[in-house]
């Protein structure tokens, strides 16, 4: 949450890179020839209005949709040359929230993400001891729920398995679609807080879709802001979150607030 | 914290364990009633005579057992056991593999229109007038099944074009599709039953399915195939696992969702046409044999699919031996009894559930 230090991001490591990026489905492009990079280590965030492409932006890059046009980088590598499975390896996504049909247990949920490291005909996919699979129950603290059927669980405790699945995936880069629009302040910011410590222990690059432009101030280093097909701006938290930028994104007049000694910002609407 | 009742699970391999010896008392029960009432160890000395390799019938003379009751055991109920057996087996696993693709619990076997087009196969067979066909012997064992695979192919071929979209499958399709083809090739049976005239008969038996008439060569043919086709689905019951939390979710987790789907599809749907072309429509065992492993075992597919093969096995073993001798000399439809017994348990079942 500190952002003091010099940003001098043509220095960093680079993990995934997409350069004339353009998303959507059939004939509709929702995503305009975007060039941005993602680094690890650092906490990105994307804010926009509804129906601005977001979510397509984070299927798109996990390969769920095709992008129209343009490259996507992963260390160097093409994206479109890999294979799914070893996609899996590389990226994880925590979704907004999925409809389960059937009763699987909790640990037997969490043991999926291990799915992209398993290999060969009547693979395990499903190791329930795997240490890998405890390590993420115990990171995100459900250890206490592991034989919980994932149907009978809350919207947090739902996502909190989300969560530990997709670490379980161990991957170099993690994708979260709107994952706290469901819940409440507390859930929303454990969450949050779990995907900040990989940030920060891991060197984990994440890119998250937010609601909530608090909750992005609060956990965000830095920001894409989406509208009408492109990134309009992009840059540190600090830089970016003005009362300017925002009242033009949302088309609603907001204030911004830097309350002394609280080191971040808050957004408020203005009445 | 609530803790249901119904989240509790049998272990698989001992409900597994449980399953085969029932089947195999089932197996020695089966082979034992009939027209002609043998001794449970008469069939059992037959049995152990036939794997321990003294297949010839003069041997076991010698042990006690007549050759007549032999030649029952062996050439008349044996096959059609074997039959009910692969069939049943091949209903359960398709099931559980077309619920769990569909993400549908009311999906079973037929509900992509395999039936119908079988049962269409079979009426045309049926309905060819006889010089056109090789001796009448073979019309029953031969020609009816091969065109009721057809059939069943025939109208996969179609759901399957029906419902592709630039190369994917997506579940919702794939079941209007199959409504429609099925609705379509009914219309088409009830026009070829209003021209049948005195084969009408024959037409509607065998779309009731059954098992009369089975035999060895038949169950030599169906035992490897349903074999593959078990082990190609096995091989995948992982990604089934993954696949019932969703396209994009599997997506994401490494697995190639619409290859695999397109595979299963075609496998299941492939076992479900070897097995109506066999027996004719048997429905529910598709339906109600996947719920209730569900429901003991939990939704992991690597236990349902074995699972659901031994009891769907064991059930049509039980409703095709009630079949040939509930009504004494005459027989009923294995189709109607596995609906009648089926679904009020089914009900019971689903109400207990449900209460918890």
């Amino acid at each position: 949450m500190e952002t003091d230090k010099p940003f001098a991001r043509e220095n960093f490591e680079v993990l995934f890179e997409a350069a004339d990026l353009s998303c959507g489905y059939g004939n509709r492009v929702v995503l305009d020839r975007l060039d941005f990079r993602l680094w690890p280590g650092f906490f990105c965030g994307v804010l926009g209005p509804n129906g601005c492409g977001k979510s397509t932006l984070i299927n798109t890059i996990c390969r769920v949709n095709e992008p129209l046009s343009g490259t996507m980088r992963f260390s160097g590598e093409e994206l479109a040359s890999l294979s799914r499975q070893s996609l899996a390896r590389k990226i994880a996504v925590v979704p907004q929230e999925t409809h389960v049909t059937f009763p699987f247990k909790v640990r037997e949920v969490v043991a999926m993400g291990r799915n992209p490291h398993s290999a060969g005909l009547f693979k395990a996919g499903f190791d329930l001891e795997n240490e890998k699979v405890e390590r993420a129950l115990t990171a995100t603290g459900i250890v206490h729920l592991s034989d919980r059927e994932i149907t009978q669980l809350s919207g947090g405790e739902r996502q909190l398995v989300l969560l530990a699945r997709a670490l379980a995936q161990e991957p170099r880069l993690l994708l979260l679609d709107e994952p706290t629009s469901n819940l409440d302040i507390s859930h929303a910011v454990k969450i949050l807080r779990l995907v900040k410590a990989r940030v920060a222990q891991d060197r984990l690059a994440t890119l998250a879709v937010f609601h909530d432009l608090n909750l992005a101030c609060l956990f965000a280093d830095y920001l894409f802001l989406v509208k009408d097909g492109t990134i309009r701006y992009q840059g540190e938290t600090r830089e970016v979150i003005t009362e300017e930028i925002l009242s033009e994104l949302y088309e609603l007049p907001l204030q911004v607030h830097a309350p002394a000694g609280l080191g971040r910002l808050q957004v408020s609407v203005r009445v | 914290m609530t803790d249901v009742n119904s989240s509790r699970r049998i272990p698989a391999p001992v409900y597994c364990l449980l399953l085969l010896l029932l089947l195999l008392l089932m197996i020695v029960g089966a082979a034992a009633v009939g027209a002609a009432r043998l001794p449970p160890a008469a069939v059992w000395q037959v049995f152990t005579d036939l794997f321990s390799g003294k297949v010839d019938s003069s041997v076991s003379a010698l042990a006690g057992v007549d050759s007549a009751a032999r030649m029952i055991v062996l050439d008349v109920r044996l096959p059609r056991i074997m039959s009910a057996l692969l069939v049943g087996s091949a209903l359960g696993v398709a099931g559980v593999v077309f619920q769990g693709i569909l993400l549908n619990s009311l999906a079973d076997p037929f509900t992509i229109g395999v039936s119908a087009g079988a049962a269409f196969g079979a009426t045309i067979a049926i309905l060819l007038p006889s010089f056109f066909v090789l001796p009448v012997f073979f019309s029953g064992t031969v020609i009816i099944p091969g065109f009721a695979f057809a059939g069943a192919l025939f109208s996969l071929s179609l759901v399957y074009y029906i419902a592709r979209n630039r190369g994917r499958i997506m579940p919702e399709s794939m079941i209007l599709a199959g409504v429609i083809v099925a609705s379509f090739l009914s219309a088409l049976i009830s026009f070829c039953q209003s021209i049948a005239g005195e084969k009408l008969a024959a037409v509607v038996f065998w779309i009731m399915g059954g098992f009369s008439g089975a035999l060895w060569s038949q169950v030599l043919l169906l035992l490897p195939y349903c074999f593959v086709c078990m082990l190609i689905l096995q091989a995948h019951a992982g990604d089934l696992n993954i696949m019932a939390m969703g396209d994009t979710t599997a997506l994401q987790l490494g697995v190639e969702v619409y290859k695999i789907r397109r595979r299963l599809l075609m496998v299941a749907a492939l076992l479900t046409a070897a097995a109506v072309s066999v027996s004719g429509v048997i429905g529910f065992v598709g339906l109600v044999v996947p719920h209730i492993n569900r429901i003991l075992l939990g939704p992991d597919h690597r236990r349902l699919l074995p699972a659901s093969a031994l009891l769907g096995g064991l059930v049509l073993v039980a409703a095709d031996t009630l079949a040939r001798t509930a009504a004494g000399a005459s027989e009923i439809p294995v189709g109607v009894v596995t609906a009648l017994l089926g679904a009020p348990f089914f009900c019971v079942i689903f109400k207990k559930k449900f209460q918890q």
